[in-house]
């Protein structure tokens, strides 16, 4: 089961195909060579998707095992990495929904297009706040934490996975047209609320 | 716009959309906002959870895989494994009944009494001391063995029937549908004490098939 020195080294040079076959064949080393070629991807995932790293390690771990439980079902060919963020985005949207089921919920309902809802500025932010990388930065994953789970996906999926518009289609398995709708919207949302928490004066001159 | 802030919009799309930025200051300004949101986004960038998260993944595994007993995934492996366990588990199962229902049933007991076996589960005999009577409401639906008995039959039996060590009082000729026979010799005994087991498990199998032992 313990990789020798050379064998993390070996992996890393293998495909993902290769390594799936190497996997379904019982190699546990291969497996390891996947998780570890995948494990920055799917954390950072789910860590924007749920914004807590001990809920994101969670969820990143649930992922790699359900890949393992049906390996079997995996069709060389595919898009591995299609098939990890697509099980890591709706472990992370199902995780979300429980977690806001006992809260109060801030969501209006959408239709089923996925069209939502226009939300509130925070209260909380300060109106004196300068945008300046890191504030800026802060400002959008406070933002990004109030979109709902499915224009999240969306978001995170472009902006900390840099995927394609295409490749969300796959991964989220929705139409282009989808795509370009929900994050056109989502980041118009985190624009309106970054600039309502700093106050247009202070986003004119940031910019 | 939106697809010029991804750099996913063509040449002339842009062109166009300067040519407007130029004489539009609040589509400008939209614009500027928007590409800092895009920048702000971008910045969130990739974090590793560190080396040790795969150890984590694998250390699950390999529990699960304990816990289901399973080697690394082969579906049909499973599936034949269990079934030969529970093929295994029917044969010692059938071997220690027989035996134990050899010796129990057909070994001479020093308790007076007669032993009545049936392959028909539902039937009501009664038994008392050695005496063993077939009611007239009574049918037999199948073979009827009484070891140690004396039967008498009023109903009817469908099947054989065997008296083992013991004899038969009454039985009409048409109330009995299969064959009559009454064993005393000890080789006799032994032949008969085996169809009579035979017969002991058959019972068993139909109340297990007809729904249970509580009936």
């Amino acid at each position: 089961m313990r990789t020798g020195p050379a064998a993390p080294d070996f992996h890393s040079r293998l495909s993902d195909d290769d390594l799936i076959r190497m996997s379904k064949s019982g190699d546990d080393d291969a497996f390891a060579g996947l998780v570890s070629r995948y494990r920055a991807k799917v954390y950072s995932l789910a860590l924007r998707m749920v914004g807590d790293q001990e809920e994101a390690e969670d969820i990143s771990q649930e992922a790699f095992i359900n890949v393992y439980r049906a390996l079997d079902s995996f069709r060389l060919g595919d898009k591995f990495s299609s098939w990890i963020y697509r099980i890591t985005a709706n472990l992370s949207i199902d995780h979300l929904r429980k977690k806001r089921r006992g809260e109060l919920s801030i969501d209006a309902p959408q239709n089923p297009e996925g069209d939502m809802y226009i939300q509130l500025p925070d209260p909380a932010a300060d109106p004196e706040r300068s945008v300046i990388e890191a504030e800026l930065k802060a400002a959008v994953e406070r933002a990004i934490n109030e979109l709902s789970p499915v224009y999240k996906a969306v978001v995170v999926l472009r902006h900390v996975n840099q995927l394609s518009y295409e490749e969300i289609a796959e991964v989220m398995k929705i139409p282009l047209g989808t795509v370009k709708t929900r994050l056109f919207r989502a980041r118009e949302i985190i624009r309106s609320k970054i600039q309502a928490s700093s106050g247009d004066g202070a986003a004119r001159k940031g910019a | 716009m939106q697809e010029y802030v991804d750099g996913e919009a063509g040449g002339e799309v842009w062109e166009q959309l300067s040519d407007h930025l130029e004489r539009c200051p609040d589509c400008a300004r939209h614009f500027r906002e928007m590409r800092q949101v895009a920048t702000g986004l971008d910045a969130l960038g990739i974090l590793d959870p560190g080396e040790a998260f795969v150890g984590d993944v694998m250390k699950r595994i390999r529990v699960e895989r304990q816990i289901l007993r399973e080697t690394p995934p082969a579906r049909g492996f499973r599936w034949s494994a269990a079934v030969f366990a529970w093929a295994k588990g029917a044969a010692i199962m059938t071997l220690v009944i027989l035996a134990f229902g050899m010796l129990s049933v057909f070994a001479p007991s020093s308790l007076p009494g007669a032993r009545v076996l049936s392959t028909d589960p539902s039937a009501q005999v009664v038994i008392s001391g050695r005496d063993v009577r077939v009611p007239v409401t009574t049918v037999v639906r199948g073979n009827l063995t009484v070891v140690d008995g004396d039967l008498t039959i009023a109903g009817r039996v469908e099947g054989d029937v065997r008296v083992i060590r013991g004899k038969i009082k009454s039985a009409p000729a048409a109330s009995v549908g299969g064959r009559v026979v009454v064993i005393d010799s000890p080789l006799a005994q032994a032949k008969d004490a085996v169809l009579g087991a035979c017969d002991w498990f058959l019972s068993i199998y139909a109340r297990i098939v007809s729904g249970g032992c509580g009936r």
